[in-house]
C-alpha cells in the first residue's frame, strides 16, 4: 500500500520513536516502513521545488531582457529567446514522456517554456518599441498557457493561465473600463480542467476568478442584476461543494474546498452587508437598480441556484447522506438569497427592517454552525471562522443598536463569555475524540 | 497528447515569429517619416526604462475632432492620420479620418478617450509608438537632452517606418537642431488683480495705463541653434508667424489676437542663427497686441474668465516664395514649432 508524503513522514518519525522507546528493533522498523512505499510518480514537494526554480529562472530571463543591453543586437536577443524557448519546451516534453521518472522536472521545464513565451512578447515589444494595448499581451500569454494546460494536461500551466487571465480581466476593467464578456467563460474552462485534473488549487483559483470576472465584466450586460447573479453564483458554489462531498468517490469530496471557499466568501459578505439598516438594500448594495431590470433578470439567478440547493440537501440513493450541518448552511444561504431577490427595491420602506434582522440571524446561524462543525471535526480554522463571524456581527451592531454604554458593555461581555465557552466546547470535543 | 502539445508549442513560436517578423519587415523595408515629439509638459514623466513620447501629430484641432464625428464616442476607435510628404523634414498632420487616405503616407492610431487611465497621455490619438525603450540608465541622458519646463527643451524627432496598412515602427531618433525655451519673466496674478472691463481697440492706449497689478504674465520665447551649421529662421517684427492656441480642452483652437497681421509675410525677416546663437523675443500678455479678440471686444488673457485657460504658441513658417531671400541665405527652418503650455499667470501645473 503506497503512502502520501505526509503519511510517510509521520511513519518515519513514529518508527524512530518506537525504536528509541524499545518497542521494536531497528530491523523491524525498517520492515514496517518498507511495507508502505511512497506513491509512484513525482511527489508534490519535488515538483514544487522544480516549479519554483523554473519561475525564478523565467523571471531572471525576463529581467535580463528588461535591462535592454544595447550592445546586443536585436537579432541576437531574438535568437537567444527562441533558443531558450525551444530548449525549455523540448526538455519539458522529453521529461513528460510516458514512463518518465522525472515528470516534475518536465512540468517545470514546460512552465519555463510558457514563461519564456510571455518574456518573448515583452521582449519583442521592447525591441520594436511597440506601445499597443498592453492587456493584449496578457490574454495572448494566458491563452497560450491555457492551451498547454489542456493538452499536457498540467495543473501548473493552469495556475499560470488563471493568474494571467485574471490579470488581463482586471486590467481591461480597471485601466480601460472595457468589459470583456469572454473573461468569466475563460475562467470556467479552467474550472473544467481543474475537475479533470482533480486539482484543489486550480479549482479554487478558477472558481474565485470566475466569480470575480462575473462581477467585474458582466455588469455592463446585467447592470443592477449583477449583484443578484454573483450572489446566486456564490450559493450555487456552496451547493455544488455539498454535492461533491456526497459523491461516493473520495477524490471528489476533497475538491469541495475549491467551491465552498469562494462560495461562502460571496455569501457571507453579502449577508454581512445586508445585516445593516434596511435602506442599504436599495442604496448600499444595489445603487444602480434600474426599472428595466424586469422579472427575468431578477428571478433567473434563483433558477440555477435553488435547484442545486434542493439537490444537495434532499436524500438520494446514489449519493451519500447529506451532512446536517452543511445542509443547514445551504438552507440559510438559500433563504438569504431568496429574501434578497424578493425584497430588494429602491422603494423599500423602513418598516421592513425585520429583513435586516433576519439577515443578522442568518449570519449568526452560519457562525454558530461553523463553530459546531469545527469543534466536532477538530478543525480549528472553522471554529475561528465562526467566532470571527459572530464577533464581526457584534461589532457591526455596536453602533447600530446600542446607544447605552451599559448595553454595549453587556454585548461585549456576552461575546467574550461566548468565545470562552466555545474554547471549552472545542477542547471537550477534542478530548472526546481522543478517548474514542 | 504529445502531438497536441507540440502543436501548441509550434503555435507559440509561430506567434512570436509573426509579431517580430512583421515589425522587422516594416522596420527594414517600409518607407520612413520623421515625427516631432511634443514639448515636455510639467507632468510628463520618465517611467522606468523607457522614454514617454507624445507627438505633435497626436494633438487634434477642434475642427479635426469634429470631422471624426461618431468615432469620438467609441472607445479606442481606429483612425488614420494623413501626413505631409516632407522627409527628411518632419512630417505634419494633414488630416485625420476613420478611413485610410487614398494616397500619401499615413499612420494608423487609436483615439484616446476620457476613460483611458493612461494619465500621462497628452495627445488625442495614440499611434502605438509612444514608448522608446532604452537600456537601463540611458533614459536619464535622453531626459536631460529633452530638457525641462522653464529650461531649454530640444524636441526629439523620431524616425518611424510605416507599412502600407499604417502600422508604425520606431527606427531611431535625432535631436531637433532648434531648441526652444518659454520663460516666465514676470508672472501674472489674475486671480487677485481683479477683472478689467472689456475694451475696444480704440481704447487700447488707455488700457495700457491700467492698474499696477499685473494680471497677465510677461513671457520670453527663445530659440537656439543646437546644430553644427548655420540655420535661417523667418519671423516678422510683430511675430504674426506665432499663433496662440487654446489647448484647455481636447481639440485645440487657434485664438484670434488683437493685432493687425495683414501682409505679415512680406514683412518677414531672415534671422541668421550661427551654431549656439539665440533668437528671442518677449511676449507681454498684458499688452493689447497680445489680447484676445472676443465677441465682447479685445480681452486680456488675465481676465478672470480666461485666466485659467491653457495656451500654447504655434510657429508656422511663412511661405518663402513671397519673401526676397538673399542668395547666401542659410538653410531655413521649415517646420512648425510648439512652445510649452502656459496660462495668464505664466505657469501650468
Amino acid at each position: 500500500m503506497s503512502t502520501s508524503a505526509s503519511q510517510r513522514s509521520w511513519l518515519l518519525r513514529e518508527s524512530t520513536d518506537w525504536v528509541s522507546d524499545g518497542l521494536i528493533s531497528t530491523e523491524q522498523a525498517a520492515r514496517i516502513v518498507g511495507r508502505y512505499p511512497p506513491a509512484e510518480g513525482s511527489s508534490l514537494a519535488r515538483t514544487l521545488f522544480s516549479v519554483i526554480g523554473a519561475l525564478l529562472v523565467g523571471l531572471g530571463i525576463i529581467l535580463f531582457f528588461a535591462f535592454n543591453w544595447e550592445a546586443m543586437h536585436r537579432f541576437a536577443k531574438l535568437g537567444l529567446l527562441f533558443a531558450a524557448l525551444l530548449a525549455a519546451h523540448g526538455a519539458g516534453q522529453w521529461w513528460l514522456r510516458e514512463g518518465s521518472a522525472h515528470r516534475g522536472l518536465g512540468e517545470a521545464m514546460a512552465l519555463l517554456g510558457s514563461l519564456l513565451f510571455g518574456a518573448g512578447l515583452w521582449l519583442i515589444s521592447q525591441i520594436y518599441h511597440i506601445d499597443e494595448h498592453f492587456p493584449n499581451a496578457f490574454i495572448a500569454w494566458g491563452l497560450a498557457a491555457l492551451a498547454l494546460a489542456w493538452v499536457l494536461p498540467s495543473m501548473w500551466q493552469g495556475l499560470l493561465a488563471g493568474v494571467l487571465l485574471i490579470s488581463w480581466g482586471l486590467l481591461e476593467a480597471w485601466n480601460f473600463d472595457d468589459p470583456q464578456w469572454l473573461a468569466p467563460l475563460l475562467l470556467l474552462s479552467l474550472v473544467a480542467l481543474a475537475l479533470r485534473l482533480r486539482s484543489v488549487a486550480l479549482l479554487l483559483l478558477a472558481v474565485s476568478g470566475a466569480l470575480l470576472m462575473l462581477a467585474v465584466h458582466w455588469n455592463w450586460l446585467l447592470r443592477a442584476a449583477t449583484v443578484h447573479f454573483v450572489y446566486a453564483a456564490g450559493v450555487l458554489c456552496v451547493a455544488l461543494a455539498a454535492l461533491l462531498q456526497r459523491l461516493q468517490a473520495p477524490h471528489w469530496a476533497r475538491l469541495r474546498i475549491g467551491l465552498s471557499l469562494p462560495g461562502f466568501s460571496v455569501v457571507l459578505v453579502m449577508l454581512f452587508v445586508l445585516t445593516f439598516a434596511a435602506r442599504s438594500w436599495d442604496s448600499g448594495v444595489d445603487q444602480r437598480w434600474s426599472a428595466d431590470l424586469g422579472p427575468v433578470l431578477r428571478w433567473l439567478p434563483l433558477l440555477f441556484a435553488l435547484p442545486a440547493v434542493v439537490l444537495a440537501v434532499l436524500p438520494n440513493p446514489r449519493l451519500r447522506t447529506a451532512s446536517p450541518l452543511f445542509s443547514a448552511h445551504l438552507l440559510l444561504a438559500a433563504a438569504g438569497l431568496l429574501l434578497y431577490t424578493m425584497f430588494v427595491h429602491p422603494q423599500l420602506p423602513a418598516e421592513l427592517r425585520w429583513l435586516s434582522l433576519l439577515m443578522n440571524l442568518f449570519l449568526l446561524g452560519h457562525g454558530l454552525l461553523f463553530i459546531l462543525e469545527g469543534s466536532r471535526e477538530q478543525r480549528g480554522g472553522l471554529v475561528s471562522l465562526g467566532c470571527l463571524l459572530v464577533a464581526a456581527l457584534v461589532f457591526a451592531r455596536y453602533l447600530d443598536l446600542f446607544e447605552s454604554l451599559l448595553a454595549r458593555s453587556a454585548a461585549f461581555l456576552l461575546l467574550g463569555i461566548g468565545l470562552v465557552l466555545v474554547g471549552q466546547f472545542y477542547a471537550r470535543q477534542r478530548r472526546a475524540g481522543a478517548g474514542a | 497528447m504529445r502531438r497536441a502539445a507540440w502543436l501548441v508549442i509550434a503555435l507559440q513560436v509561430l506567434a512570436l515569429l509573426w509579431v517580430a517578423g512583421e515589425r522587422e519587415w516594416i522596420r527594414s523595408a517600409a518607407p520612413t517619416v520623421w515625427l516631432r515629439t511634443a514639448p515636455v509638459d510639467p507632468r510628463d514623466p520618465f517611467r522606468g526604462d523607457y522614454v514617454q513620447l507624445d507627438y505633435d501629430i497626436g494633438a487634434l484641432s477642434k475642427a479635426q475632432r469634429e470631422a471624426l464625428g461618431n468615432a469620438l464616442a467609441s472607445k479606442r476607435s481606429v483612425v488614420y492620420a494623413a501626413l505631409s510628404d516632407s522627409s527628411p523634414e518632419v512630417a505634419e498632420l494633414v488630416s485625420i479620418g476613420t478611413e485610410p487616405p487614398a494616397s500619401g503616407p499615413f499612420i494608423r492610431g487609436h483615439l484616446g478617450t476620457a476613460i483611458d487611465r493612461d494619465w500621462w497621455r497628452r495627445g488625442d490619438v495614440a499611434y502605438g509608438i509612444e514608448k522608446l525603450f532604452v537600456e537601463q540608465g540611458k533614459g536619464l541622458d535622453i531626459e536631460a537632452q529633452r530638457g525641462e519646463r522653464d529650461d531649454w527643451q530640444t524636441p526629439m524627432e523620431v524616425e518611424v517606418a510605416v507599412s502600407g496598412r499604417g502600422t508604425a515602427v520606431i527606427r531611431g531618433y535625432r535631436w531637433s537642431p532648434l531648441g526652444i525655451r518659454l520663460e516666465v519673466l514676470t508672472p501674472g496674478d489674475f486671480g487677485s488683480a481683479g477683472t478689467p472691463a472689456a475694451v475696444d481697440a480704440a481704447d487700447a492706449a488707455d488700457a495700457a495705463a491700467a492698474p499696477a497689478a499685473r494680471r497677465s504674465a510677461l513671457l520670453r520665447i527663445s530659440l537656439r541653434n543646437q546644430g553644427g551649421t548655420e540655420l535661417g529662421f523667418l519671423d516678422d517684427p510683430q511675430h504674426c508667424a506665432w499663433q496662440m492656441l487654446d489647448v484647455s480642452v481636447p481639440g485645440w483652437t487657434e485664438v484670434e489676437l488683437n493685432r493687425d497681421c495683414s501682409g505679415w509675410v512680406q514683412r518677414a525677416e531672415l534671422h541668421r542663427l550661427a551654431p549656439g546663437a539665440v533668437y528671442q523675443f518677449d511676449v507681454d500678455l498684458a499688452q493689447p497686441a497680445w489680447w484676445l479678440k472676443t465677441a465682447e471686444g479685445a480681452r486680456e488673457l488675465g481676465d478672470a474668465a480666461l485666466g485659467w485657460s491653457v495656451r500654447r504658441f504655434l510657429y508656422t513658417p511663412p511661405p518663402t516664395e513671397a519673401i526676397g531671400l538673399p542668395a547666401d541665405a542659410p538653410p531655413l527652418w521649415r517646420s512648425a514649432l510648439r512652445t510649452a503650455q502656459f496660462n495668464a499667470n505664466g505657469r501650468v501645473d
